[in-house]
């Protein structure tokens, strides 16, 4: 059946087709592996062989607010969503009742579950503990979001990404502390180097019974709660 | 909100990301049962093999759709495979897309090469090119190269088989593997998710197999339904009995979450868990599947296969969104309402639906579901 169909033959046999289209998918392959971002690892200069933490009081907390007002101003954070709150908890019933507050903010964790989760390693953890978002590389996936276990990331939006706490790193990085820390009233909140002995974090997690929120989880949160209720540790 | 409820805690991941765990399944389910014949050499599911390996195709290529619409910045989705953490199962998702893209539709371009070379020997100019191509530059086949072709798709097809339960696991591996979320961190998850995946992809394959025949006015395979619907069932069993497990055991551990768990899925969402995904969806197609004469007619098995894709998309919405509903306080209960417009809504939800139905189309009017594919030899 020597057809008409032989008049034009093709020159490519398959194999060589197959070559042709693998050679082309290898040099894209290898174009696309060349180009891959390199991690962005900042550290400043300033926080070098430095371990933030925050310790805090929650008998010395008024609930007056003052931290998340002044964690709105200094971090420009939108209506709706918080890096940092103040929980007012109710025990007991009446004579035997009270109230306390409980701030919360990013924790901070040593095994930070969100660094875990994104995709894109938009979110990563410093040396000094501080664990920060690249906003220019989120893709807004919620990944980090729904990976947290304490709820402190939200969608900014304004920005279209993910966001959080960032223990106020404009400030950290020039040797200030956290705005929420420098405006509470009561001295609730305290903030430092862990890798300072001297320091008052230091001090107060060395020598004061503290505890984390949600230990069970491993996440090993680097912010410490002294005298927290059973009720509010979540 | 009823309870203790963070600040920030909101329903993140909506109908989108509740309805791609449904297109992947199918993706996994379907090629999945074309394996029965490819691999395992079932000759019944033959007449079905080369449909369930299109519904695959039109369903993983849609796949990434609902997840690109759901970012916020869905123009940098192209950077997961510029940076991936490889610590995100998240990550590994594009990498899986693109292998198991591949791997189809090379094994589509092999299963379909003899009719690819036959059309191009027989059209002339662009159309002789577009088929030249598709058939892989081959101008003619022999017995010997349609056996080598044979023995080439059963191993690409057998290398597919972990391929599709790794595409789809890695879906219930991201839910399962988040501590945060309590209805979500379980092992059973991946294994649950890829068994009901199944149930989804012999159902749909069942659907679409009646219809296209319908269309092509043949004859429904009475023998073909009755295994094919005697397969839905078994899977159907599997797939209730994790999910009761699965409550079984909270029920029985009564962890803090327990209480919440049990508002939730009992009470709130009570319709769509206990109504549609466990009795609707599972356990009625289960008792009509009993029946011997609902497993050979063609109508109710459709009916039933139907049932049983809905009561899977339920399983998908009460994970995502019951799951979301549960406050990380595990001492609340968040609200969620489907947005009916806008780029998270219900209109793009169902717009993303439709987009693997019209491919299905297209590549039915390049190659046949059904047509023997006769053997004709050029010396």
């Amino acid at each position: 059946m020597k057809g008409k169909y032989e008049e034009k033959p093709f020159k490519r046999d398959r194999r060589q087709f197959l070559k042709a289209a693998g050679i082309t998918t290898a040099i894209t392959i290898s174009g696309l592996i060349v180009s891959l971002k390199p991690i962005r690892a900042e550290t400043s200069a300033n926080t070098a062989g430095k371990r933030f933490a925050m310790v805090i009081n929650i008998e010395k907390c008024i609930g007056c607010h003052a931290c998340v007002a002044s964690c709105k101003a200094e971090n420009n954070v939108p209506l709706g969503v918080f890096r940092t709150w103040v929980e007012e908890h109710e025990k007991g019933e009446y004579p035997n009742a009270s109230l306390f507050f409980a701030p919360k903010l990013c924790n901070q964790c040593d095994k930070p579950p969100c660094v875990q989760a994104c995709p894109v390693k938009a979110t990563y953890r410093r040396e000094d503990g501080l664990v920060l978002i690249n906003y220019e590389w989120c893709i807004g996936c919620g990944a980090c979001i729904q990976a947290c276990p304490y709820a402190v990331r939200y969608f900014d939006p304004v920005k279209h990404t993910a966001d959080k706490c960032t223990f106020c790193v404009q400030r950290v990085d020039q040797g200030l502390h956290p705005a929420c820390v420098d405006t509470c009233v009561g001295g609730a909140r305290v903030f430092g180097d862990l890798n300072d002995p001297n320091s008052e974090v230091s001090r107060l997690v060395s020598t004061k019974r503290v505890m984390v929120l949600k230990p069970q989880l491993g996440t090993e949160p680097q912010v410490y709660y002294i005298g927290l209720d059973v009720s509010a540790a979540k | 909100m009823v309870g203790y409820v963070l600040p920030n805690e909101e329903v993140y991941w909506g109908i989108l990301i509740a309805l791609y765990p449904m297109l992947t399944g199918i993706v996994a389910g379907s090629f999945i049962v074309s394996t029965l014949y490819y691999v395992f050499g079932i000759e019944r599911f033959e007449k079905v093999s080369r449909l369930a390996l299109i519904i695959s195709i039109a369903f993983i290529v849609s796949s990434p759709l609902p997840l690109i619409a759901d970012l916020k910045q869905p123009s940098r989705a192209f950077e997961i495979y510029l940076t991936p953490n490889l610590s995100s199962p998240m990550a590994i998702f594009g990498y899986l897309l693109v292998s198991y893209v591949l791997l189809m539709v090379v094994e589509a371009l092999l299963i379909y090469s003899a009719f690819f070379v036959n059309k191009a020997n027989l059209s002339a100019g662009i159309k002789r090119v577009f088929y030249r191509a598709l058939a892989l530059g081959r101008k003619k086949i022999s017995e010997e190269g349609l056996k080598r072709d044979k023995r080439m798709i059963k191993g690409i097809a057998l290398i597919g088989i972990p391929v599709a339960s790794l595409f789809h696991a890695y879906v219930g591996f991201v839910f399962g593997s988040m501590k945060a979320g309590v209805w979500w961190a379980t092992p059973i998850m991946p294994v649950s998710f890829l068994i009901s995946a199944i149930v989804s992809g012999i159902a749909l394959l069942i659907v679409a197999y009646v219809i296209a025949e319908k269309v092509s006015k043949g004859m429904v395979d009475r023998d073909l339904l009755n295994h094919a619907a005697r397969f839905l069932g078994w899977f159907i069993i599997l797939d209730l009995s994790f999910q009761l497990l699965e409550i079984l055991f909270r029920s029985f551990m009564r962890y803090e979450e327990w209480l919440v768990v049990q508002e939730v899925f009992f009470n709130k969402l009570a319709t769509s868990f206990v109504g549609i995904q466990l009795l609707f969806g599972a356990t009625l197609p289960l008792l009509l599947l009993i029946v011997p004469s609902v497993r050979r007619s063609s109508l109710w098995v459709s009916v039933v296969s139907i049932i049983a894709i809905i009561g899977v998309f339920a399983y998908r919405w009460n994970t995502v969104i019951g799951g979301q509903l549960i406050s990380r306080t595990a001492e609340g209960i968040l609200e969620y309402s489907i947005p009916i417009f806008g780029r998270f809504g219900l209109v793009t939800a169902i717009s993303i639906l439709f987009l693997p139905l019209f491919i299905i189309m297209i590549l039915l009017l390049i190659v046949p579901w059904k047509i023997e594919v006769k053997v004709k030899t050029i010396e």
